[in-house]
C-alpha cells in the first residue's frame, strides 16, 4: 500500500494543504522546524486510527487556520486498487472508505486493508518519531510479543493473548478458589445444602421406627379396650332383657297357681265338644238321605215296564239306511234313461254320413284297420318330396350340359388359331443347341480378342525400348572407338583390364611415397647422434645460470659502495632467487627434450633404411613393368591417367549393362510374339465355332452375334405358342370329362324317379286306397279318416252310460223288495220310494225307544249303590260317637258336656304359663332358660333397674378408651404413610444426582480450560526459551548491516526479563543499556524493520513514515541505513520527514523523492 | 421327577437415584424416581401371572447409604402380594442392604424367608404336601465383607440328593465387579458343593455364568440406573430339575432403558439438518422400543464442518435443549436426551501439526510431555484447588491418571481449536 495524496482540510497549522503525486519508493518531506513534520506524521496517523479523545495523552492537532478537523488520504494497493479514506472529527466522527468501484466502506474495511494491524502496532512500528524509537517499552508490549510468536506460528492473524484471556475467563467463571459466585461454586454450595436436606429426610426411618413401637403400644391398648366394651355390652344386654321379661315371669307364677288349684279329667279329647256336635249333626243327614233314594227307586221301575219294542226292523238297520241313501241316485237314473237313448240314434247316423264321405267301400271296420300313424303320414310326405326333388335335378342338369358344349366350341377355335401361327414359326426357327454353342464361342472369341490387343500393346512398348536402348549402346560404343558388334565376354575382360591397371598404378604410387619416407628417415638418422647432442646443451644451461648470479653480484657490489647495503642485499637475494628460476627452467626444457629422443629410439638402426629402400625400388619396377604390359594388351601408346582409367572402366561397365539390357528386351519381345501366335490359332478355331470364315476380329464377330440375337428370340416365340396349345388341350380334356359326368347324373336320375313311382303304386295297393290317387289325395283321405274315428268313439261312449243306468234302477228294486221280506212286512205300495221311505221312519222309532229303557235302568243302578254307601257311612258315624265319649270319660252326652268346660279353664292357665317360659326361651335361649329363672327369682325388679345403670356407665367408659386409642393410631398411621408415601427423600436425591452430574461435567470444563493454560503458559516459555522468533532473526541480520558487521548476533535473554541482547564479532555480549544511544536506536530500528519484513510477508505491505530518526546516527551508519531503506523501498512506501539538509541529500543519493513542505499553509 | 419353577431376581436397588444425568425435566424426573419401584411391582406381576413357586431375591434390594424406608416399604408390600397368592419368597441380603439395616419395625409376610447372616440356612420347599426342593442361602451382614461366604454353604452328596438344591448367595464370583475386593468368591467354591443352582446378585450386568449341572446365573439389575448400564434389563424365569437341568427364560422388566446412539456429522451441513436427523434417528429408535421411557446418550462423531460450529460455546447445549424440548417427549413413549458428547473431530491433523517447527507444533509437543506418567501429579496439582476441596472429594470423582489423560486430551482440542481459529471466532 502506498499513499498518494495527502489532503488536509483542517489539523493543526494546516488548512485545506494538498500533497499530491507522492511516488512510490522514497520519499523525504523535507522542511525547516515548525513546518508541521509531526503534524503531518500524526495526521496520517489519526486518519488511519481515529482522532484521539480528550482523555487521550496524544496532542489533539484541532484545526489553528480554520476548516473541518480532518481530511483524507488517498491509497493505492499493490494490485492497483485504489481507496480513500476520509476522517473528520466533531459530530460526525468516523472513517469513510471510498472505494474505487464507488462502494463505500467503514472501519472494518480500512481494518481489513491494514491486515488488522492494531493502531498500538502501527504507530510505533510503521509509523515513528524519534522518541518511539527511543521507547524500549515500544517494543515489549503484548501486542508486539504477540505478534513475534505468531510470526513464528506461520498461521495468519491469530492471538495466542486472546485464546488465554478466553481461557482464564472460562475457568474463572467456572470456579475460583474463594469465589461465591462462580458456577461450580454455587452448584458445591447448593449441593452442601441439599445434602444436609437428605440427611434430615433419611432421619425417616427412626422416625419410622419410633412411631411403629409407639403404634405397637396403642394396640395393645385399644384390644383392652374393645374387650372391656364388649364384656359390658354384654351385661347390659343380658340386664336389659331380664328387665324384658320380669311381667311375663310374674303372669307365669300367678297362672301356676291357678292351674295347680282345678280338677279335671286326666285328659280330654281334643276340641271334644266340637266334635260331639259334628257328628250327631252327621247321623241324622245320612238317615234322611236313605229315605229319599228308597223313594226314587220305587218310580223307576214303574216306567222301565211301560215301554215296548219291535227287535226285527233293527236287525235290518244297515240295509234299511242303505236303501235311504240310494233313494235320490234311483230316481235321477229312472229320469236320465230315455234322454240317453235317443243320443246314441243320432250319433249313429253322422257316423255313417261321413263314412260315405270318403268312399263307397268304406265300412266302419276297413276304416278302423287304416294305418294311420305319424310315421305312415311321413312317408306319403317323403314320398312327395323326393318326386319333387328328382324333378327339378333334371331340369338344373339340362341347363348345365347345354353351356358345357358351348365352352368346347370355343376352345377348338383358339387352338386352330395358334396352329397356324406355330405351322410359320417352325420354318424360321433353327436348332436351340445350336444357337447356344455359337454364342459360347463368340464369348470366346472376345476374350482372346482382349488378350489379343494386350501383347500387342506389351510388343509396341518393348519394341519401343530396344530401340532406345540400342542407340544408346550404339552411341557408347562409337565414343569407345568400337565399330563392330561387340559381345558380352569382351565388354567384361575390358573393364577387367581398365581395373588391373588402375591398381597397380595405386601400388606404384604408394611404393614410391614409402621411398620417399625412407630418404628422410635415413637423413635424420644420421643428423641424430645421441650423445653429443646431451652433454652439448646441458653446459650451455649452466653457463646461463651462471651468468644471471654474476650480473646480480655485480649489481650487488656496485650498489654496495653507493652505501645502500639493505637494497642491496634484497637485489644479490633477487638475482640469487632468479638464478634458481633460470636453473629451474632449462631443467625443465632439458627433461622434454630427453624425452622426445627416447621416443625415437622405438626405431632400428639408421643402416636398415637403405636396404628397406631397395627392396621397395626393386618393388616399383616390377609394377611398372606390369602397368606397362596391361597397357599394351589394351592397346594404349601410354600409361594413362588414374582419371582417364577411370573414365574408361565406367563406360565400359555401362556398356556392358547396356549390352546385357538390350538381349534381355529381345527375349521378352520373342516370348510375346509367341503368344500372339498362341491366341491367332486359338481365334481361327472358335471362328470355326461360331460360324465365323477365316480369324475373326471384332467387326466380324458383332455381325455374327446380331445374327445369333435374332435367332434366339423367334426360338422363343415358338416355345411360347407351344406351351399356349398344350394349355388349350388341356382345358378341353376337362370340359368334356365335365360333359360326360352331368350325361351320367341325368340318366340315374331318371331311373330314380321310376322306381319311386313303382315303389308308390305298390304301396296304395297294398293299404287298399285308390291307384289314381296321389301321395297328396292320401294325405286328405287320412284326414277325413280321422274326422270319422273320433264320431265312431263318442257314440260307443254313449251307448255305455245308457246301459249303466239300467243296471242300476234294477239292483235298487231287488235290494228294497229283499228288506221287506225279511222284516216280514207288506209294501203299502209298488212306489219304491215311498216304501223305502216307510222303512226309515220305522227303524228311526225302535231306536229311540230302546235307549230311553236303557237310561232308566242305569239310574235304578245308581240309585241302589247310593243307598248302600250312606248306610255305611252311618255306621262309621255311630262307632265315632261312641268313642269320642270313652275318650272325655263320659257314658252321656250330659256328662261329655260337663267335662268339657272343666278341661277348657285348666288349659287356659296352662297356656298363659307357657306363654311366660316362651317369652324368657326367646329372649335368653334355650339353654340359658334354668339359670335365667334361678335369676330371676332371685333378684327383684328395683335391683335390676339399679344394674342396668351401673353397667352402661362402665361401658361408655370403655367406648371413650377406645376411640381414643383408635385416634391415636389413626394419627400414627398417617404419620407412617406420610413417610412411606414422601418422596421427598427420592427427589432430593434425583436432584442431588443430577446437581452432580452436572458439577462432574462443568468441573471437567474447568479442568479442561485450566489444563489448556497451564499447557499454553509453558509452550510460550519454552517457544521463547528455545526458538528465536523469525522477527528477531530478520532483526538480526538488519543489525549487522547497519553496523557493518559489528554485531552479528542479537538475541532474547533467557532469563524472567527477556530483555534483547546484541552480540559482538568477538562473541561478547551486551545488553541495550550497555550500547550507545545511537547503537541502541540501530538496534530498535532493526527489530522494528525486522517486524514489518515478517509482518509483510504474510499481508498488504504498509508504508513506513519515519520522522527524522536518523540524527543520532554517524555518517556511515546512516549510509547504511539509506542503502537499507532503498532495499526496503522495493517493498514499502516510505516517506521520510526531516530538517536536515544532509539527510535529505542523502536520501537524494539513494533515490529519494523530495518534497518540502512547509510552503503554501495558511497561517 | 422332582423339579421347581421359580423367579429370580437381584440388585434391585430400590429408591437409589439414577446417576450421570445433568438434566431432567419434571416428567422425567417423575419416572426417574420411581422406575425402580415400577420395576419390582412388575416383576412381582410377572411371578404372579406366571404361577411360579417362589421368588429369589439376591440382595441388594435397596441402599442402605439411601437411608429409604419407603423402599423397604414398598419392598415389604409388593411380597404382601406375593403372599395373597400363595408364592414364597427367598431372600439374601447383599453388601448394599445387609440384613441388619433392615429396619426392625418391619415384618417380612409369612411365606417371606430371610436367610440369617450368621450362618447358611436351609429351607425346603414344599409342593402339594412334598418335599421339592431346599434352598440354602447366607445374608451380609454388613457392608463390605471380604470373606468367601461360599465356603460356609454345605456340600450335597451327589447320590443321597433327592431335591433340588439351590444355593443363594450376593457375591463378587471371579473378581467381575468394580469393587472386586467386596464379597468375593470363585466359580471353584460353587461348582463343589453340588447344588443344582446358584441364585447369584451383585453383578448388574445379567450372564449366565453356568446354563446347567449347575445353573449359576447373574440376573443383573432389573432396571438400569445409570447411563452406562444400556441395554436390556430384567429377571429369569427358571424351571431346575433334581439333576441340575436348568431351563433359563429372561423377562425383561426395566421400565427405563438407557441406550447411547452414535451420530455421523458428516451428512449434515448445518446444525438445523443435524438437528432433524437426530430427530430422525430418535424417532426409529423410539419405534423399536416401544412402551419404554428411553433415556438416550448422542454422540456425535466423525469429521465436518459442523465439527468447529459445535465447539462454539453454547451450541452443544443448545442443541441439547432442542432435542429436549422439541418432539421426544409424548405421554406414552419418552425418548429422552439426556447429554450430547461431541466425539465430532477437527479437520486438523494433529500429527502434521505435532512436526510443524512453530509455536502450534510445540504446543502439541508439550500436551505429549503432560500425559506421561510422571507429570500426573503436577497436573493433579494443578486441579487440586477443586478436585481435592473437601466438598470436591465429596462430590467429584477422584483425579486418576485415565480420567487426567481424558481431560488433558480435551484440552489439547480445545487449545488447538482456540489457536487455529481464531479467526473465525472473531468474526462470530
Amino acid at each position: 500500500m502506498r499513499i498518494e495524496e495527502i489532503y488536509l482540510d483542517g489539523f493543526g497549522i494546516f488548512h485545506q494543504y494538498h500533497i499530491i503525486g507522492i511516488p512510490s519508493g522514497i520519499t523525504v518531506l523535507y522542511g525547516p522546524n515548525e513546518s508541521g513534520k509531526s503534524t503531518l506524521l500524526a495526521f496520517i496517523q489519526q486518519v488511519l486510527f481515529g482522532f484521539p479523545d480528550g482523555r487521550s495523552r496524544k496532542i489533539q492537532y484541532l484545526p489553528l487556520a480554520g476548516g473541518n478537523h480532518g481530511g483524507r488520504i488517498r491509497v493505492r494497493l499493490h494490485n492497483g486498487e485504489v481507496y480513500g479514506i476520509e476522517r473528520y472529527g466533531g459530530r460526525r466522527e468516523g472513517v469513510q472508505l471510498f472505494l474505487s468501484d464507488g462502494r463505500l466502506g467503514g472501519s472494518q474495511e480500512l481494518s481489513h486493508l491494514l491486515g488488522h494491524i492494531k493502531q498500538e502496532v502501527f504507530e510505533n512500528i510503521y509509523a515513528f518519531s524519534l522518541s518511539e524509537l527511543q521507547d524500549i517499552k515500544t517494543l515489549h508490549s503484548d501486542e508486539m510479543r504477540e505478534r513475534m510468536y505468531s510470526a513464528g506460528r506461520g498461521i495468519g492473524e491469530v492471538s495466542i493473548e486472546e485464546a488465554k484471556t478466553f481461557l482464564s475467563n472460562e475457568s474463572s467463571n467456572l470456579f475460583t478458589l474463594k469465589g461465591r459466585k462462580p458456577f461450580i461454586n454455587n452448584l458445591l454450595k447448593s449441593l452442601k445444602e441439599k445434602e444436609e436436606k437428605i440427611r434430615e429426610e433419611s432421619k425417616s426411618l427412626e422416625r419410622f421406627n419410633i412411631l411403629y413401637h409407639e403404634k405397637e403400644e396403642l394396640k395393645k391398648e385399644l384390644d383392652i379396650a374393645i374387650k372391656d366394651q364388649e364384656y359390658y355390652e354384654k351385661k347390659e344386654v343380658h340386664v336389659e332383657k331380664l328387665l324384658a321379661v320380669w311381667e311375663s315371669w310374674v303372669v307365669m307364677q300367678e297362672a301356676t297357681r291357678a292351674y295347680n288349684a282345678i280338677s279335671a279329667p286326666e285328659s280330654f279329647p281334643e276340641e271334644g265338644k266340637e266334635r260331639m256336635e259334628g257328628i250327631l249333626a252327621t247321623i241324622s243327614g245320612y238317615e234322611d238321605r236313605i229315605l229319599e233314594i228308597k223313594g226314587t227307586l220305587k218310580s223307576l221301575e214303574e216306567q222301565r215296564v211301560s215301554l215296548t219294542i219291535d227287535e226285527s226292523l233293527l236287525q235290518y238297520k244297515g240295509e234299511i239306511l242303505s236303501l235311504q241313501r240310494g233313494i235320490e241316485k234311483y230316481e235321477s237314473a229312472l229320469h236320465d234313461l230315455p234322454e240317453i237313448e235317443a243320443l246314441v240314434r243320432k250319433e249313429e247316423a253322422q257316423l255313417q254320413e261321413s263314412l260315405s264321405e270318403i268312399g263307397r267301400s268304406w265300412t266302419e271296420e276297413k276304416m278302423m284297420e287304416v294305418d294311420r300313424s305319424i310315421p305312415v303320414k311321413e312317408g306319403v310326405r317323403k314320398r312327395s318330396d323326393e318326386m319333387e326333388e328328382i324333378r327339378r335335378n333334371l331340369r338344373d342338369q339340362g341347363i348345365e350340359k347345354n353351356q358345357r358344349i358351348a365352352e368346347r366350341e370355343d376352345l377348338e377355335k383358339e387352338k386352330l388359331l395358334l396352329h397356324e401361327e406355330l405351322d410359320t414359326k417352325r420354318l424360321e426357327a433353327r436348332n436351340e443347341t445350336d444357337v447356344g454353342e455359337e454364342q459360347k464361342a463368340l464369348l470366346d472369341i472376345r476374350s482372346l480378342l482382349g488378350k489379343k490387343e494386350v501383347i500387342v500393346d506389351d510388343l509396341q512398348n518393348l519394341y519401343t525400348l530396344l530401340d532406345t536402348k540400342k542407340n544408346e549402346r550404339e552411341n557408347l560404343s562409337h565414343q569407345e572407338g568400337i565399330e563392330e558388334e561387340i559381345e558380352e565376354e569382351f565388354l567384361s575382360s575390358r573393364s577387367h583390364l581398365f581395373f588391373s591397371v588402375r591398381q597397380n598404378l595405386s601400388i606404384l604410387k604408394e611404393l614410391k611415397r614409402k621411398v620417399e619416407v625412407l630418404a628422410e628417415k635415413e637423413e635424420l638418422v644420421r643428423f641424430l647422434q645421441p650423445d653429443r647432442a646431451n652433454a652439448l646443451s646441458f653446459s650451455w644451461e649452466i653457463l646461463r645460470v651462471f651468468a644471471v648470479i654474476f650480473i646480480g653480484i655485480g649489481g650487488v657490489l656496485f650498489l654496495m659502495k653507493g652505501n645502500v647495503p639493505k637494497v642491496g642485499i634484497g637485489i644479490l637475494l633477487f638475482f640469487l632467487l632468479l638464478a634458481g628460476v633460470v636453473w629451474m627452467v632449462q631443467r625443465k626444457e632439458r627433461t622434454r627434450k630427453k624425452k622426445v629422443l627416447q621416443k625415437k629410439e622405438v626405431y632400428p638402426n639408421y643402416m636398415n633404411f637403405a636396404e628397406e629402400k631397395e627392396r621397395l625400388e626393386g618393388e616399383i619396377s616390377q609394377i611398372q613393368s606390369t602397368i606397362l604390359s596391361l597397357v599394351k594388351e589394351a592397346g594404349l601408346g601410354e600409361i594413362p591417367s588414374k582419371e582417364w582409367l577411370n573414365e574408361r572402366e565406367e563406360a565400359w561397365k555401362n556398356l556392358k549393362t547396356l549390352f546385357l539390357q538390350e538381349i534381355d528386351l529381345k527375349k521378352k519381345i520373342f516370348l510375346k510374339e509367341e503368344e500372339k501366335r498362341k491366341i491367332e490359332n486359338d481365334l481361327l478355331v472358335c471362328g470355326e465355332r461360331a460360324g465365323i470364315e477365316g480369324i475373326p476380329n471384332l467387326s466380324t464377330t458383332n455381325e455374327r452375334e446380331e445374327i445369333l440375337k435374332k435367332e434366339e428370340k423367334s426360338l422363343n416365340r415358338k416355345k411360347i405358342l407351344e406351351e399356349k396349345i398344350k394349355d388349350i388341350d388341356r382345358k378341353m380334356l376337362g370340359v368334356e370329362s365335365r360333359e360326360s359326368m352331368i350325361e351320367e347324373r341325368i340318366s340315374s336320375l331318371q331311373k330314380d324317379e321310376e322306381e319311386l313311382q313303382g315303389s308308390w303304386m305298390e304301396w296304395k295297393k297294398r293299404r287298399g286306397f285308390d291307384s289314381q290317387l296321389s301321395p297328396e289325395g292320401v294325405l286328405e283321405v287320412f284326414t277325413k279318416i280321422e274326422e270319422s274315428s273320433v264320431r265312431k268313439e263318442k257314440k260307443e261312449e254313449i251307448k255305455a252310460r245308457k246301459e249303466k243306468i239300467k243296471k242300476e234302477i234294477t239292483v235298487y228294486e231287488e235290494e228294497c223288495n229283499a228288506v221287506y221280506a225279511g222284516c216280514g212286512r207288506d209294501k203299502e205300495s209298488d212306489n219304491y220310494v215311498s216304501a223305502a221311505e216307510s222303512l226309515v221312519d220305522g227303524l228311526r222309532e225302535c231306536e229311540e225307544k230302546k235307549k230311553m229303557k236303557e237310561g232308566i235302568e242305569r239310574e235304578e243302578e245308581n240309585a241302589k249303590r247310593d243307598k248302600k254307601i250312606v248306610e255305611e257311612k252311618l255306621r262309621n258315624e255311630k262307632k265315632k260317637q261312641s268313642l269320642l265319649f270313652k275318650e272325655g270319660f263320659a257314658d252321656s252326652e250330659e256328662e261329655f258336656r260337663n267335662n268339657a268346660r272343666e278341661w277348657e279353664t285348666r288349659r287356659k292357665y296352662a297356656y298363659d304359663i307357657e306363654q311366660g317360659r316362651g317369652n324368657i326361651r326367646v329372649v335368653f335361649g334355650e339353654q340359658k332358660y334354668e339359670e335365667v329363672v334361678r335369676e330371676l327369682s332371685e333378684t327383684d325388679h328395683e335391683t335390676l333397674l339399679l344394674d342396668q345403670k351401673q353397667i352402661e356407665q362402665r361401658r361408655e367408659e370403655a367406648q371413650e378408651k377406645y376411640s381414643q386409642c383408635k385416634e391415636k393410631i389413626g394419627e400414627i398411621d398417617g404419620q407412617i404413610a406420610q413417610i412411606e408415601k414422601n418422596k421427598e427423600a427420592s427427589q432430593l436425591k434425583m436432584e442431588q444426582a443430577v446437581d452432580m452430574e452436572i458439577l462432574q461435567r462443568k468441573a471437567e470444563e474447568w479442568a479442561v480450560a485450566i489444563l489448556s493454560q497451564l499447557v499454553i503458559e509453558k509452550t510460550i516459555e519454552k517457544y521463547e526459551r528455545q526458538r528465536q522468533p523469525d522477527i528477531i532473526k530478520k532483526a538480526q541480520s538488519l543489525f549487522a548491516s547497519i553496523t557493518a558487521g559489528r554485531y552479528p548476533s542479537l538475541y532474547i535473554a533467557a532469563d524472567t526479563k527477556k530483555e534483547i541482547c546484541v552480540e559482538e564479532t568477538n562473541r561478547s555480549r551486551k545488553s541495550i543499556s550497555q550500547l550507545s544511544r545511537g547503537t541502541a536506536e540501530q538496534l530498535y530500528l532493526s527489530l522494528r524493520l525486522g517486524f514489518i519484513q515478517d509482518f509483510s510477508s504474510y499481508s498488504e505491505p504498509l508504508p513506513l513514515i519515519f520522522d527524522d530518526i536518523l540524527v543520532n546516527f554517524d555518517h556511515e551508519r546512516v549510509q547504511n541505513v539509506c542503502s537499507l531503506l532503498r532495499d526496503f523501498a522495493q517493498e514499502h512506501q516510505i516517506l521520510y520527514f526531516t530538517c536536515h539538509k544532509s539527510t535529505k541529500e542523502l536520501m537524494e543519493g539513494v533515490g529519494a523523492h523530495i518534497i518540502s513542505i512547509g510552503e503554501g499553509v495558511s497561517g | 421327577m422332582k423339579k421347581v419353577r421359580f423367579l429370580h431376581t437381584a440388585d434391585l436397588h430400590l429408591d437409589t437415584p439414577f446417576k450421570g444425568v445433568a438434566a431432567i425435566s419434571s416428567e422425567i424426573g417423575t419416572r426417574l424416581q420411581d422406575a425402580t419401584f415400577q420395576t419390582f411391582r412388575t416383576i412381582i406381576d410377572i411371578a404372579i401371572q406366571h404361577e411360579v413357586d417362589f421368588i429369589l431375591v439376591a440382595g441388594d434390594i435397596y441402599d442402605v447409604s439411601e437411608q429409604s424406608i419407603r423402599a423397604q416399604i414398598f419392598f415389604r408390600n409388593e411380597l404382601r402380594r406375593l403372599e395373597e397368592k400363595g408364592i414364597a419368597a427367598y431372600i439374601v441380603h447383599g453388601n448394599h442392604d445387609p440384613l441388619n439395616s433392615w429396619s426392625p419395625s418391619l415384618s417380612f409376610p409369612k411365606n417371606t424367608h430371610v436367610f440369617s447372616a450368621d450362618t447358611v440356612e436351609r429351607f425346603f420347599v414344599v409342593k402339594g404336601g412334598e418335599k421339592v426342593a431346599e434352598i440354602y442361602g447366607i445374608s451380609v451382614s454388613q457392608g463390605n465383607v471380604l470373606e468367601n461366604l461360599a465356603s460356609l454353604f454345605p456340600v450335597v452328596s451327589q447320590s443321597q440328593k433327592n431335591l433340588v438344591t439351590i444355593g443363594m448367595l450376593h457375591c463378587n464370583l471371579g473378581g467381575r465387579g468394580v469393587n472386586a475386593d467386596a464379597v468375593p468368591c470363585s466359580e471353584k467354591d460353587l461348582l463343589s458343593k453340588h447344588y443344582d443352582y446358584w441364585a447369584l446378585g451383585h453383578i448388574h450386568k445379567k450372564e449366565i455364568v453356568s446354563s446347567s449341572h449347575p445353573g449359576i446365573v447373574y440376573p443383573g439389575n432389573p432396571q438400569g440406573l445409570h447411563p452406562n448400564e444400556e441395554g436390556e434389563r430384567g429377571c429369569y424365569l427358571v424351571e431346575v430339575e433334581r439333576g441340575g437341568n436348568v431351563a433359563l427364560r429372561f423377562v425383561e422388566t426395566a421400565h427405563i432403558r438407557w441406550i447411547s446412539h452414535s451420530i455421523s456429522i458428516e451428512e449434515s451441513e448445518t446444525i438445523d439438518s443435524l438437528l432433524s436427523f437426530i430427530e430422525r434417528s430418535l424417532a426409529s429408535v423410539r419405534e423399536k422400543m416401544r412402551n419404554k421411557t428411553l433415556i438416550c446418550k448422542i454422540i456425535l462423531t466423525g469429521r465436518g464442518p459442523l465439527a468447529k460450529v459445535l465447539r462454539r460455546k453454547g451450541v452443544l447445549d443448545d442443541l441439547l435443549k432442542e432435542c429436549q424440548e422439541n418432539v421426544f417427549v409424548d405421554r406414552e413413549r419418552v425418548v429422552w436426551v439426556e447429554r450430547i458428547i461431541n466425539n465430532t473431530r477437527l479437520s486438523f491433523d494433529r500429527e502434521t501439526l505435532k512436526d510443524q517447527q512453530d509455536f502450534i507444533g510445540d504446543l502439541v509437543r508439550t500436551f505429549e510431555e503432560f500425559a506421561e506418567e510422571e507429570k500426573m501429579g503436577f497436573l493433579e496439582k494443578e486441579l487440586s484447588s477443586l478436585f481435592l476441596s473437601p466438598l470436591g472429594r465429596k462430590f467429584l470423582t477422584p483425579l486418576e491418571t485415565e480420567y487426567l489423560r481424558r481431560v488433558l486430551a480435551q484440552s489439547e482440542e480445545q487449545c488447538l481449536d482456540l489457536l487455529l481459529d481464531s479467526q473465525e471466532r472473531n468474526e462470530d
